[in-house]
């Protein structure tokens, strides 16, 4: 965008004459202004009661139904404005256009004999080269298999445009992060999301969920989806010592997305199943959870 | 910059000098009306004047003028008497503001957004806040400042025909 064009036309927003004098004459004669009636300090007093008696009950009944064991299929979670894998794409006039972005667009256009039909999905490739980038510079700067604790995974999005989650609690008050990916991942085409948990501790937790659940011979495959920054469980059937200890390693409950069928010989299940996330309600019974074992 | 108390009404003038850029220009990126926007832009100094408030500093002082700017929007163009009285043709012209051609044609543009993008789109690159302090602004999450900066880029430059914008 065009940052002095913006500057210019900031610098002309001013009131009008006419207005700075009135203000003026206001704060002169220090006017009386009218107080707002007492009314409706009481009306705003008493919706603040009613809110605060109404949001225990809520809060309650949300933390009962995360800890039943459902029988009925509950679907993951919808993606949303306000959730926390909400899509960005940043732009910044100072970071200099990389090749990899704009020059395959441009190429793919003028190239005739692409094989892409109108209504193809977008490539991916410009994504997944600015994902390989990426992980290779953080293997250069972390070390293998190490992560970033601002990094809270990374996904191709429908658009073909890779997303880089940002964990919440890190994220910066200036640009200056977003710059330094769109540099490692050599293009700034790259969008950011928002993340509540780092890559690194989802992969922590899937690994002791999926020890836990090997435990009670129960796990039929796990994995971490960046997109939707959860841990994924497929078990092959769920009962209340699993999603107790599941509870316990989860407390929050938005960590990990529990899906309940029979397994396949490829891991993966032959049906949908039902989706149980167990919520952050009372710790499991520890001795229960051991004499399972 | 000068240093000026951090409490309310001290340096009255020195505070609208500088502010009255920022209250005004966000008064009219909502309600798209310089008179509207000239009327809040009173109500916030007065408010601020008499408010007596003390603040932290110079960040909470613009917050806190930013987030009175958006509710004196609200309570000028809620008003019954404003509903009853005002024109729909007043409400339909956006007279031009700005000296150049291309710079009513980007307001224009802007102002023909959803309000949900044209202010986030205002305040990012008008007042060149970060996505944090929009958020605390808007009172939305930062990660919804950022997707809303992103649909309101491709509204305005679809808007602006893809021809202004330099990539």
């Amino acid at each position: 965008m065009n940052r002095d064009l913006f500057a210019a036309m900031q610098r002309q927003m001013a009131p009008s004459p006419a207005a700075r004098a009135a203000l003026e004459d206001a704060l002169a004669g220090g006017q009386n202004r009218q107080r707002a009636p007492a009314w409706r300090y009481a009306a705003l007093a008493t919706c603040a009661l009613l809110l605060a008696a109404v949001w225990p009950i809520q809060w309650m009944a949300q933390e009962h139904r995360w800890a039943q064991v459902a029988g009925s299929f509950q679907p993951g979670v919808s993606i949303d404005e306000d959730a926390h894998h909400s899509y960005e794409a940043a732009d910044n006039a100072a970071v200099p256009n990389a090749d990899a972005g704009g020059g395959e667009h441009a190429s793919r256009e003028e190239d005739v004999n692409t094989g892409d039909l109108p209504n193809d999905a977008p490539s991916q490739e410009a994504a997944v080269s600015a994902y390989q980038n990426l992980m290779a510079r953080f293997e250069v700067e972390y070390g293998r298999g190490c992560y970033p604790a601002w990094y809270g995974g990374a996904y191709i999005d429908a658009h073909a445009g890779l997303i880089v989650n940002i964990v919440e609690d890190c994220e910066p008050d200036d640009k200056s992060l977003f710059v330094q990916i769109w540099d490692w991942a050599g293009s700034d085409q790259v969008g950011f999301g928002s993340a509540k948990y780092s890559l690194t501790a989802l992969r922590d937790l899937q690994d002791r969920a999926f020890d836990a659940m090997t435990g009670l011979g129960l796990t039929a495959g796990c994995g971490v989806n960046e997109a939707t920054n959860q841990v994924e469980l497929e078990l092959c059937e769920a009962d209340e010592t699993a999603l107790r200890l599941l509870a316990e390693l989860d407390p929050a409950g938005d960590a990990i997305l529990v899906r309940v069928g029979p397994a396949a010989s490829a891991g993966q299940l032959q049906e949908p199943g039902a989706a149980i996330q167990p919520g952050g309600g009372e710790l499991p019974d520890r001795e229960k959870a051991a004499s399972a074992r | 910059m000068d240093d000026q108390p951090l409490r309310a009404g001290g340096g009255i003038d020195e505070i609208i000098s500088r502010y009255q850029g920022a209250v005004y220009g966000l008064a009219l990126a909502k309600t798209r009306s310089p008179a509207d926007a000239d009327d809040v832009f009173q109500e916030v100094f007065l408010a601020y004047f008499q408010s007596g408030k003390a603040f932290r500093s110079e960040e909470h002082r613009k917050a806190w003028l930013l987030r009175t700017t958006l509710n004196m929007c609200r309570r000028i163009t809620t008003s019954t008497w404003r509903r009853k009285t005002v024109a729909l043709s007043e409400q339909e012209d956006r007279p031009a503001v700005f000296r150049e051609p291309e710079e009513n044609m980007v307001w224009q543009a802007l102002c023909s957004l959803d309000e949900a993008y044209r202010l986030p789109l205002y305040l990012f690159y008008f007042q060149e806040l970060s996505t944090q302090e929009i958020a605390k602004a808007l009172s939305i999450r930062p990660g919804t400042v950022r997707m809303r900066l992103s649909r309101g880029r491709e509204q305005l430059r679809d808007a602006l025909k893809g021809g202004f914008f330099d990539e």
